[in-house]
């Protein structure tokens, strides 16, 4: 197996979930040489993939359709902020929402409806018709909240890369 | 407590400079590790000359117990820190030097 297609397996372990781009740029691969590689490793098996909304999200083997869903989630910024709002206190309003993650309520009722098409979430209503969400396994949630959340050194090798990135290669 | 130190330091100072030798260490092995993974996944020449620089940063801080503890003469001790000065120096400058081709395993 060629070192890149090694250093793709690796990210993809230690990143489930990832995207794309996302993998793309960790690894300062070019997009199609990214292509090339992951399409023979899927071919190889071993890799998972879930399309949610246009995006692309590679696993490692060993997380059922719901797990890669809601992790693939929890990695897009605004909806984590909104599975994490529902964490921390449940069936939040979708105004509340709004207001809290400082988007437009139409921001909100997307990725509310993206939630709950992907059935991490569902949609309830108070006694004056407001829209709540309420998560529909929050345990299993919280789990793989952890789970994804990047660590302490892996938050400081990613700014380390992008600041050697920035100031040597652009 | 450092016999080999005491010609040169006194007992106040030779504390003073084992905190900051280990606050050092510290902050170089951290930034030296930081480098390595970042290497490990680019492997780009400019990953391993940034890395190489900050593993001689770390190297300093080991000189600097070597001849707190005696076992590297002072003379010697600053031969090794200004040659790593320059050779931190040389790499940077080469991998600033080297970024208009930067070389990528395929």
């Amino acid at each position: 197996m060629s070192e890149v297609r090694r250093a793709i397996r690796r990210h993809i372990e230690s990143n489930p979930g990832v995207h794309f781009n996302e993998l793309a740029r960790n690894l300062g691969i070019a997009t199609g040489q990214a292509q090339y590689h992951l399409r023979r490793l899927r071919r190889a098996g071993g890799l998972d993939t879930a399309k949610v909304r246009d995006r692309t999200h590679y696993f490692p083997e060993g997380y059922d359709p719901w797990e890669q869903r809601t992790i693939a989630l929890l990695r897009r910024e605004t909806v984590r902020g909104i599975i994490v709002a529902a964490l921390e206190e449940p069936e939040p309003s979708a105004a509340d929402l709004a207001t809290d993650l400082d988007v437009a309520r139409s921001t909100v009722s997307w990725h509310v409806s993206t939630l709950v098409d992907a059935g991490v979430a569902e949609k309830c209503y108070d006694e004056h018709g407001r829209s709540h969400i309420r998560l529909t396994r929050p345990d299993e949630t919280r789990r793989l909240l952890d789970e994804v959340s990047p660590s302490a050194p892996d938050r400081l090798v990613d700014r380390f890369t992008r600041l050697v990135d920035d100031a040597l290669l652009e | 407590m450092f016999p080999s130190a005491a010609d040169w330091v006194s007992g106040a100072e030779a504390a003073a400079i084992l905190v900051v030798l280990v606050l050092a260490t510290l902050g170089t092995a951290t930034l030296f590790l930081t480098g390595l993974v970042g290497y490990r996944r680019r492997r780009t020449r400019v990953y391993l000359l940034m890395t190489a620089a900050l593993g001689i940063l770390v190297s300093r801080s080991v000189i600097g117990f070597g001849t707190v503890l005696g076992i590297v003469p002072m003379p010697v001790h600053h031969l090794i820190e200004h040659g790593s000065d320059f050779a931190v120096a040389t790499l940077v400058l080469y991998a600033l030097y080297s970024t208009g081709t930067p070389s990528r395993a395929g």
